[in-house]
């Protein structure tokens, strides 16, 4: 993957939130000028429709400064049944 | 009346006879439908001498307000009876169409007693009633029921609700199956349907059923019709399968019978997995235009009919995650064998998962399963060992078709602690210790674990927007067990029976404000939320006197062990069921409804719910 992008997933029914659908790729500043809130803010989706956010795999706080890289993944809360 | 026909129909199978109650509007205004209605029954008639296959129990088919209304979610029945499963109070719904056939065919609930002297299905076309001759049916697979019973009728309208061939043959958690996809799942209502010598109620009604404000209920149709379906596309495109993604990223996808909370084939048995291969379309129930049902088919090695639909969430978990299996072919075929015998396809997984783990220990030798390889991620074994369970089929069969519990005490030992259960219901995809609450509701249930009358924490972490109107106005964390949690959870599980009264489906997009104004429009009644919310908590009060009257007390509030212990990697690693915090908020939430230290409903909350003829003194 290119360096200078963040990959960005939205699971379950944020997906649609994302233009074009999930995945799809950010251009990125360089590290430490995005947060991942920024990027939800950015990417137009709601705070209350996001559960917890993961990045590389690990869960991380709203202020997580992204790198160049990263793949970010945005976790809404679902009952399910 | 508008919302009701006033008419209940009651069969007598052991007399051969069937009559019509006519309730008061008064009877439909405190027990409206479904849940409700069902409690006050079987309250009143099965008293705790009488056994779950006794010809005394009662099997309660039970629609709701809206039923037959041309409004989204609102034509889904109850079925109930005093469960073989649990021994208590058996209540489970299920979406399509019967319920809305039966309301346009003059009724608004079937209450069958007795038992009759030979198979028999019940046929029932606007006010004629006929008891039928079902001997041709017995061991058959439910769409070639279905067939033939069209077949019989020359009616390929006719709407038909069964049982199937794993009750026949005794399976605990049978269930009730409408039009072949929608099933009444939970409990072992289908047990108590085939103990009657009953296999099937097929109905077909030529009436509508009468809306006091028509134009209102026009209003909120087209709103479902536009805003809804547009603001949950995604839903129609990936149905519940679509949480399995967010589940398993939040450590809450039940993995290898609940020893874990997130599964390395995850991304291979969700919707996105399920789309554009399996997938060959969706289906619908009354008047919904989400259609969020799956239609799978599939080809060899296990052809998948797609007569019998597709997967649901709660079934690719129990039968793929919760058994280490990341075959979704294999998942589907289990679900279509689940389909086809009518057996609930939770307590099957949750049965086999834990068969798998027995195994894994050396509590099942090979000698117990005729050979059989049951170890986790074996797609072949969760495949056979379904087959043999709707077929009672050698020692494996015998054992996983009474359910975990009684499986457990049969083995011993250690077996105990496999066995997620609670009250003998085997528990459902969601996992206490990321939704704390929920593990509240698994233990107070009326009906054992159950994730629908229940709260779901993750929820509201953000916001609380959705329960608004029942006055709780700030976010609480998913791990939170604290006053305003349980505060949350009574109100809300209240609303949730109130739902299983209405029996309104809980994925259609409505909100709260919606349904009350739905049931105004229906029903013309000058009817308000707090009224609603108190038909639910008088059902949750009705079942919980159930219970209580055949001897089941506060010690069966209680998780299975597993939760308090930690999850030792994933999203959750570390975290476990608060034991102290739980205990408090069971003994806040007896308080704040109204219940004693034992979890006994006090004389007082009788009376403040109208049921002061229900209390004991």
């Amino acid at each position: 993957m290119a360096k200078d992008v963040i990959r960005v997933k939205a699971l379950g029914l944020l997906a649609a939130r994302l233009p074009g659908g999930s995945p799809t790729v950010v251009d990125c500043p360089e590290q430490g000028r995005l947060t991942a809130d920024e990027l939800r803010k950015t990417l137009g989706i709601p705070d209350d429709e996001v559960f917890i956010v993961i990045v590389n795999g690990r869960r991380v706080k709203a202020d997580y400064p992204l790198a160049p890289g990263d793949e970010v993944t945005f976790v809404p809360p679902v009952a399910g049944g | 009346m508008p919302g009701f026909t006033g008419k209940i129909l009651r069969v007598d199978l052991s007399r051969g006879e069937v009559s019509a109650e006519r309730p008061p509007e008064s009877f439909y205004r405190r027990y409206f439908g479904g849940r409700a209605l069902a409690a006050y029954y079987l309250l009143r008639e099965v008293g705790p001498e009488t056994g779950p296959l006794d010809p005394g129990n009662l099997l309660i088919l039970a629609p709701g307000v809206l039923a037959g209304a041309r409004v989204a979610g609102g034509s889904r029945t109850g079925v109930a009876c005093l469960s073989p499963l649990t021994g208590g109070f058996g209540s489970a719904e299920g979406g399509g169409f019967w319920g809305a056939e039966l309301k346009r065919a003059g009724w608004d609930a079937v209450v069958v007693t007795g038992r009759a002297d030979r198979p028999t299905w019940v046929h029932i076309s606007d006010d004629r009633v006929e008891l039928k001759d079902a001997s041709g049916l017995r061991g058959r697979t439910t769409a070639e029921v279905e067939e033939a019973i069209k077949a019989e009728l020359g009616d390929g309208r006719v709407r038909v609700a069964q049982c199937g061939p794993a009750a026949e043959r005794g399976v605990l958690y049978a269930n009730v199956v409408f039009d072949l996809i929608h099933f009444a799942g939970r409990c072992g209502c289908g047990l108590v349907m085939a103990s009657k010598n009953l296999r099937a109620v097929a109905v077909r009604g030529t009436g509508a059923p009468e809306v006091a404000d028509p134009g209102r209920l026009r209003e909120l149709a087209r709103w479902m019709a536009t805003t809804g379906l547009e603001e949950n596309r995604a839903f129609h495109e990936n149905g519940t399968p679509g949480v399995v993604a967010p589940l398993d990223a939040q450590g809450g996808l039940p993995t290898r019978n609940f020893r874990e909370g997130s599964f390395e084939g995850a991304d291979r048995i969700g919707a996105e997995a399920l789309n554009g291969t399996l997938l060959i379309g969706t289906d619908t129930c009354h008047a919904c235009p989400i259609a969020c049902k799956r239609v799978v088919e599939a080809g060899s090695p296990w052809p998948v009919d797609p007569t019998y639909g597709g997967p649901e969430y709660e079934t690719i978990a129990a039968l793929g995650s919760l058994c280490g299996v990341s075959d979704l072919h294999a998942i589907c075929k289990g679900n279509e064998l689940c389909a086809a015998h009518a057996m609930d396809t939770i307590s099957t997984g949750v049965s086999v998962a834990f068969a798998m783990e027995c195994f894994e220990e050396g509590l099942l030798t090979p000698e117990d399963t005729d050979g059989l390889e049951l170890r986790f991620g074996s797609a072949e074994a969760m495949v056979a060992a379904i087959e043999r369970i709707a077929r009672r089929e050698g020692r494996l069969g015998e054992l996983l078709a009474d359910g975990v519990a009684r499986a457990a005490e049969e083995l011993g030992g250690r077996a105990r602690e496999l066995a997620m259960h609670v009250k003998g219901q085997e528990v459902p995809m969601h996992e206490p210790r990321l939704k704390a609450g929920l593990g509240l509701g698994y233990e107070v249930s009326p009906t054992g674990a159950d994730h629908c009358h229940n709260i779901h924490d993750t929820i509201y972490a953000k916001s609380v927007k959705s329960v608004m109107p029942l006055g709780i106005l700030e976010p609480l964390p998913a791990d939170d067990l604290g006053p305003a949690k349980v505060r949350l959870f009574h109100y809300k599980v209240s609303w949730q029976h109130f739902l299983d009264s209405a029996v309104m489906c809980y994925f259609t997009p409505w909100d709260i404000l919606q349904v009350v104004d739905m049931v105004r429009a229906v029903t013309g009644w000058n009817a308000g939320l707090w009224e609603l919310v108190k038909v639910g908590e008088r059902a949750a009060v009705l079942a919980r006197l159930f219970n209580l009257a055949r001897g089941f007390d506060a010690s069966q509030d209680r998780l299975p062990e597993r939760f308090f212990q930690a999850f030792e990697g994933g999203p959750l690693e570390g975290v476990a069921v608060d034991r102290a915090a739980l205990k408090e908020a069971r003994r806040l939430y007896y308080a704040m409804a109204g219940w004693d230290e034992e979890g006994v409903p006090t004389p007082a909350k009788l009376h403040e719910l109208d049921l002061g003829w229900a209390a004991r003194d």
